[in-house]
């Protein structure tokens, strides 16, 4: 090995101890003083955010105190952080959460907060109709709710085992809280209505999508139409499809699908539109 | 540190303690007294903010209890709360890249920082302010592997991506910083090179 291949080595994360690599070290003072800068930088890691200082007294009565009494986990009870419903009200969001909604951690309205129209309504039949100020629970047992702001991007970890009202202006997401969060570089982008808008890479809007996590699970997303777990998907049909041996999201026609995943389903993928061709369709969707 | 720090009795206690915490929120109390430190320490190394640590801390509790229900007893409890608290950290850490944040300077306590050697703690100061450069996630996995000790199956899991994405990140991360190091005063380095 040369130096330069050496050091590169010696970037990867076990790389110094690789047999080659320690032999090389051992007889090049070069990389023997770049190994030391390395090895010290690796220990000064080992200090990063040290000490960490010790957590307020009251952090456990503070954590407690938003757990409701006599609630039972994966059950209605854990008040929303009054920050993030400030949030969301300061931007003209008719919040309708449920007593299990899944609360991002507290901090600053949302992007795109501008865009949120000043009083969504929430229509009749949805089930997350408003039902006075109080929280209503909606989401079966271990299944949490949370309303979609105009402009979220949601970042889908895993398994879905979703269900969701993707209609105009009540958009509301039921999912698994530890495979679904808030992130500003997400898979899916959503609405007004919490309508699917696009994913990056792969517009327009196909006839839905198909995520599939690392476990069984699949989630259909018919444009405006409920967020299923383990939905039909329809044969020959254009979805964007996301799984676990792909990066990202991306166009393509199901031709075969065995419900749960994504390794022993077939589908022929199709390129990205244009960014020109999609931007009209975008726009129609919002 | 990259293993559990339950031992298998705390192990056992745990699933005790999940078990009865199913019931009703008492027995939670007990595990948040227990992994309070783990999750506040962890939260902390990666945002090195007093405040939002604090937040996170509850916010991952919170977020654990209402999960309770779908804990997988197979997995170590405290990693599973670290889970969690590593998802918000992350999503923290993207936030803040979109606000005006405060310095590190402004959240050391730097009479308070001096316990480790000289040369390692100047050094320590340039690595963190390397590792604000990075993006939020490469910089959670530089924290976990390095700082925390998890190992990159434990970090891939945690972060939610695969373990080769984790292994090109932090050598990436590490690039970046011996990068930024190389650019610093010859003294930062302890006389290394």
């Amino acid at each position: 090995m040369n130096c330069r291949a050496v050091r590169k080595r010696l970037l990867e994360p076990g790389g110094g101890a690789r047999p080659e690599v320690a032999a090389h070290v051992a007889g090049c003072p070069a990389c023997t003083a770049e190994a030391r800068v390395l090895s010290r930088l690796e220990a000064a890691s080992r200090e990063v955010g040290l000490p960490v200082p010790a957590p307020s007294p009251d952090l456990v009565d503070r954590v407690m105190s938003r757990i409701e009494p006599g609630a039972g986990p994966g059950r209605r009870g854990v008040l929303t952080a009054p920050r993030v419903l400030w949030a969301f009200a300061a931007a003209g969001t008719l919040v309708v959460v449920t007593g299990t909604y899944l609360a991002g951690p507290p901090g600053p309205p949302r992007e795109r907060t501008e865009e949120v129209p000043p009083t969504p309504a929430v229509p009749a039949g949805s089930p997350t109709e408003p039902a006075g100020p109080g929280p209503q629970t909606v989401a079966p047992p271990g299944i949490q709710s949370r309303l979609l702001a105009y402009g979220t991007t949601l970042k889908l970890w895993g398994p879905l085992d979703a269900q969701a009202n993707l209609n105009p202006r009540s958009a509301w997401l039921n999912a698994r809280p530890d495979y679904c969060q808030d992130a500003n570089e997400g898979d899916l982008r959503y609405g007004e209505g919490g309508e699917v808008l696009d994913v990056p890479g792969a517009n327009p809007p196909e006839t839905g999508i198909v995520a599939c996590g690392e476990g069984p699970l699949d989630a259909v997303v018919p444009a405006g139409q409920a967020l299923q777990a383990n939905a039909p998907v329809l044969l020959n049909q254009n979805y964007l499809i996301r799984s676990p041996s792909q990066r990202g999201w991306f166009r393509a026609k199901v031709v075969r699908h065995v419900p749960g995943t994504c390794a022993e389903s077939q589908y022929e993928r199709i390129e990205p539109a244009e960014p020109e061709a999609a931007a009209p369709q975008r726009q129609q969707a919002k | 540190m990259g293993e559990s720090p339950a031992a298998p009795d705390g192990a056992a206690e745990d699933r005790e303690l999940v078990r009865l915490a199913l019931s009703g929120k008492d027995a939670f109390r007990r595990l948040v007294e227990k992994y309070q430190g783990l999750v506040h320490g962890t939260v902390y190394r990666m945002l090195h903010n007093r405040a939002d640590a604090e937040d996170l801390t509850q916010e991952t509790f919170l977020r654990a209890f209402r999960a309770l229900a779908r804990y997988d007893p197979a997995v170590p409890f405290p990693r599973w709360l670290v889970t969690i608290a590593v998802r918000l950290g992350v999503d923290q850490l993207r936030r803040a890249k979109r606000r005006p944040a405060a310095s590190l300077d402004e959240v050391r306590e730097p009479a308070a920082r001096q316990h480790a050697p000289d040369e390692t703690v100047a050094l320590r100061d340039l690595v963190e302010a390397a590792l604000a450069r990075l993006r939020p996630r490469p910089r959670a996995a530089y924290v976990l592997h390095y700082a925390e000790g998890y190992g990159l199956a434990e970090v891939a899991q945690m972060l939610g991506t695969r373990e080769g994405t984790v292994k090109s990140e932090l050598f990436r991360a590490r690039a970046t910083l011996r990068e930024y190091l190389g650019a610093a005063p010859p003294g930062a380095h302890g006389g290394a090179a």
